[in-house]
Order: C-alpha cells, then sequence, then structure tokens
C-alpha cells in the first residue's frame, strides 16, 4: 500500500474512480442505445475545448465541458433532424472538432502540456481537477438515478417511450449534457483518446454475463473500477502510461469475462 | 354517451387523404376490429385515436373528452406494429419491461417501489407470466414477449387498447393464448378494444365489431357483406402481398 502514501496518488485514485462510476454508468444507456461513437465523437471535440483552453489561458478542463455540451447538443439536433445519416454528422463533428484541435494546439505556445491530455496523467491531477469532478460526478450519478426508468425506456424503445409519459426530448438533452460532461472529466485521468475504451469496454464486459438490466448496471461498475484501480496501481509501479493501463486492464477483463462464460456454457452443455 | 365517437375525421398525409371522412362510435366494452388491405388507412386512424396524429378534420372524442386534450397517455394501451423491433439481445427482465411502463406513475426518482411491483405482477397474472417474471425479454418466444407486451399495457390499466395488427408473426397456438387472453380482458374487465388485422376469419370470431377499411374509407357494419374474397381482391389489386389460407 506504498502507492497511498503519495497525495498525487490518493487524488488520481479519488478522480480515477469517480470517473470509474460514471463513465460505465452513462456507457451502460449509451450502448445500448447503439450510440457508442457519440463518446468516441465527444471526446475529440473535447480534445478542441482542451487546446482551446490552453490557447486561450483557461483551465482546460472548464472549456472541454463547454466545448463538449455544445457539440452534445449538436450531435442530439442532427441526430433528430437526419435520422437515417447520423453517423455521418457524427463523422463530421468528430472531423471538425480534430481539426480544431489541431489548429489550436500548433498555434499555442504551451502545446506541451496537451501530452497529458491525449493520454492522460496521474501525476498531473491537481486539487482543482478534484473540485471539478467531484460535485458534477454526484450530479450525473443523482440525474441517473432521478431518470433511470425513463433512460431505460429510451434505450429499450426510443420511438414508444412516450407511450408511457417519457419526456422524450428533455429526457435526450439531458442525457447528451451528461455524456459530455462524462467525457470532459476523464480527460484528465484516461486521456482524450481512450475515454470512448472506458465508456463502452466494462459495459461490453458486464453484459455478457448480466441477468437483468440491473445486473448489467452493478456489473458494469464492478469490471470499471477493478480496472480503473489495477490500472492506477500497476501504472504506479512499473512507470506506465495510465489511461493505456486502465484500458488494457479492462480488455483483459473483458477477454477473461468472454471466456469464463464459454467455459460456463460448455460445462452447463455436458451436464 | 359513446366510450369512443369518430365524428369526421379526414387525416391527409403529403396531400393525399389516408384517411377520408371516418365515422365511427364503439361502446364501453366492445371489441371492435378493423379489417382491410395495407394502406386503407386502418393503422393511421389508430394513431389518431390515440393522438399520436392529429385530425386535419373531424374530432375524436374518448368520454365526451377530445383525445387532443387528454395529457395522460396511459389512459389508452397502445402495442404498434413496430413493438417487435427491439434489440433481442437488451439486458432486461420480463419485470423490468413491464415496470419501465410505470414511468408516469413513479414518484420524484424514477424507480419501482412496492406497490408498482405489485402492480407488475398482477399485470403479469393477467397474461399468465407471472412464472417469468425474472427472465430475460430475449430469451422467451415470440409470442410469450407479446404478452409481455401486453402485460406492459395492462399495467397502467387503460381505458382503451389499441392493438396494431398484433399477431404478424406469431405461431398459431400462440395466437390462440392471445385471443384467450385479450377476450378475457375485454369481456371480464369490460375494456374496450380496437385491433387492426389481417385475418378476419379468425377476428370475427371474436370481435363484436367489425369496420372494413377501403382507400381511407370506413364502412362500419361490414361483415355480412364483406367476404374473404372480397379482400383478396382488393389485396391482389394493391399489389400487396396475399396471406396463404391453407383451408381454401
Amino acid at each position: 500500500m506504498e502507492f497511498l502514501s503519495y497525495t498525487f496518488m490518493r487524488r488520481a485514485l479519488l478522480a480515477g474512480n469517480m470517473v470509474g462510476v460514471i463513465a460505465p454508468l452513462v456507457g451502460v444507456f449509451l450502448n445500448l442505445r447503439r450510440l457508442s461513437l457519440i463518446g468516441h465523437t465527444l471526446s475529440h471535440v473535447a480534445l478542441a475545448g482542451v487546446a482551446l483552453g490552453l490557447f486561450l489561458g483557461f483551465f482546460p478542463v472548464y472549456t472541454a465541458i463547454i466545448v463538449s455540451i455544445l457539440a452534445a447538443l449538436a450531435i442530439e439536433k442532427l441526430r433528430r433532424d437526419y435520422r437515417d445519416y447520423a453517423e455521418l454528422s457524427l463523422a463530421i463533428i468528430l472531423a471538425a472538432g480534430l481539426g480544431l484541435a489541431t489548429i489550436l494546439i500548433s498555434a499555442s505556445r504551451q502545446s506541451a502540456g496537451i501530452h497529458s491530455y491525449l493520454f492522460g496523467s496521474i501525476s498531473l491531477v491537481g486539487t482543482r481537477d478534484i473540485y471539478m469532478i467531484l460535485p458534477l460526478a454526484l450530479v450525473i450519478i443523482a440525474v441517473i438515478l432521478k431518470y433511470y426508468y425513463g433512460f431505460f425506456y429510451l434505450a429499450f424503445n426510443e420511438n414508444e417511450a412516450w407511450l408511457a409519459g417519457v419526456p422524450v426530448r428533455t429526457l435526450n438533452v439531458v442525457f447528451m449534457v451528461i455524456v459530455s460532461v462524462t467525457v470532459a472529466l476523464a480527460i484528465r485521468v484516461v486521456g482524450t483518446l481512450l475515454i470512448a475504451s472506458l465508456i463502452t469496454i466494462p459495459v461490453a464486459a458486464g453484459m455478457q454475463v448480466a441477468w437483468s438490466f440491473k445486473s448489467t448496471i452493478w456489473l458494469s461498475l464492478f469490471f470499471s473500477l477493478t480496472a480503473v484501480n489495477l490500472g492506477l496501481i500497476l501504472s504506479f509501479y512499473y512507470n506506465l502510461a495510465p489511461g493505456g493501463t486502465i484500458i488494457l486492464a479492462g480488455v483483459v477483463i473483458l477477454l477473461l469475462v468472454l471466456l469464463v462464460k464459454k467455459i460456463w456454457l460448455l460445462l452447463r452443455r455436458d451436464l | 354517451m359513446s366510450f369512443l365517437k369518430v365524428e369526421g375525421v379526414s387525416f391527409a398525409y403529403r396531400k393525399e387523404r389516408v384517411v377520408d371522412d371516418v365515422n365511427l362510435e364503439l361502446k364501453q366494452g366492445d371489441f371492435a376490429a378493423f379489417i382491410g388491405p395495407n394502406g386503407s388507412g386502418k393503422s393511421t386512424l389508430l394513431k389518431l385515436i390515440l393522438g399520436y396524429l392529429t385530425p386535419t378534420r373531424g374530432e375524436i372524442t374518448l368520454k365526451g373528452q377530445p383525445v387532443a386534450e387528454i395529457m395522460d397517455w396511459t389512459r389508452v394501451g397502445y402495442i404498434s406494429q413496430q413493438v417487435k423491433d427491439f434489440n433481442q439481445s437488451f439486458p432486461a427482465t420480463v419485470r423490468e419491461i413491464v415496470g419501465s411502463n410505470l414511468y408516469s406513475k413513479m414518484g420524484l426518482v424514477k424507480f419501482l417501489n412496492q406497490e408498482l411491483e405489485k402492480k407488475i405482477y398482477r399485470a403479469l397474472e393477467l397474461v399468465e407470466m407471472e412464472d417469468l417474471i425474472n427472465r430475460k425479454i430475449g430469451n422467451l418466444s415470440g409470442g410469450q414477449q407479446q404478452r409481455v407486451f401486453i402485460a406492459r399495457l395492462m399495467v397502467n390499466d387503460p381505458e382503451l387498447i389499441l392493438l396494431d395488427e398484433p399477431l404478424a408473426g406469431v405461431d398459431i397456438r400462440a395466437q390462440d393464448d392471445f385471443y384467450r387472453i385479450i377476450g378475457n380482458i375485454n369481456q371480464e374487465m369490460n375494456k374496450t378494444v380496437i385491433m387492426v388485422s389481417h385475418d378476419i376469419q379468425v377476428i370475427s370470431k371474436h370481435a363484436n365489431k367489425i369496420v372494413c377499411f377501403e382507400d381511407g374509407r370506413a364502412y362500419p357494419h361490414c361483415s355480412q357483406e364483406f367476404s374473404y374474397d372480397d379482400y383478396i381482391h382488393d389485396l391482389r389489386r394493391t399489389n400487396l402481398r396475399i396471406i396463404p389460407r391453407h383451408d381454401h
């Protein structure tokens, strides 16, 4: 438990665990709605937000949150107006975000710091990050708890949710906002390039063995937190990039889950 | 007072009249069948009754109240043609699927409490599915899923039940179960049912009112003069698929 004696490590673990809770929580709904590409798109837009912050001299997480919320609302509008071409609009926004990010990075004098936002950096998680992540993560958890069955219905059948009295439009907007905030907050821990994986991989593992919607959520949380903590501790001892270590830990968990499931199915067939 | 009244209702979609001056009256406890070829306006009229579409002319009232003013949609239960188009690997149990329809009855935090859990159980008893309450929806047969969707609708205790071709792709035995359950709901619970169907032979055994549709017009009380041959003729004329019948 040597790593706990370092302040930066305690901060990293706190931030990592908060992100490790909200990413799969949002991810369950996002993946079941087959919108996982949105996470990927928003992470690239968030990078543009980070670059904007560095360029203008603001705290990059602030600008990342604002820019990704704006992009998320634009995506929701396009998704509604061009139902059949939703992927195309995502590809365009992703490209625009990345293009803007590259220009701003090259124009910025502090571009050296961009590295930590691309791949995540635990040693750079500051008190300011914690004050940002902690309350926003709690708000996201509260919103998901409050509208749990509303988001559930949207995921199961968006077209018919209104029949049960679910305010479809409002909840879609609320959902897009929490997805974009989650993505922006996760930047510090896993980096822009790997956020989408933290949203998808633990959920993919959870869905393999879940017996209900609720259990999908609990299992995804469990796999996500295991990956985050394992990844952070390993990256501390072996001096590895934390984002990559967390994601690889997640992939190993997913493979183990698939293996165990396969063996279980084979055993059951023989009985 | 009539339970459901459709007065001079027309609906045009891109200038084409899909529903043309339809008049219809149902009493509480009626079981009405909407029969007719594809594109004859049956499903559109259901959506108008549901309030999902607004008539270009005329008015629809439920117990004297215009449907446009109804804010509580759960008063009307609806099963669409697309109900089976969900992701079959969706990780949700029967309980969760049925429970989600209680959204408007949940409190500030949208979760199920004990009272709502009881409603779910009772709705599942109604469709004889209470033993499968914890099963994953994707692991059930087509007929069982259909019954779960009836339970999902019944959990809100609706006054009017609208079923849009619920039996497409469901095997004969499951169809019998379906009619038995809907028959119970209709007769014992005195619920008004409207069902769109292609199978005039079977549904005329269960429904007490047959309404035939052709080119957006509705012909009430047509059960005598509307024959299966006319129906087949209609289908051929509109160049649509013909449902094979083995006893013909």
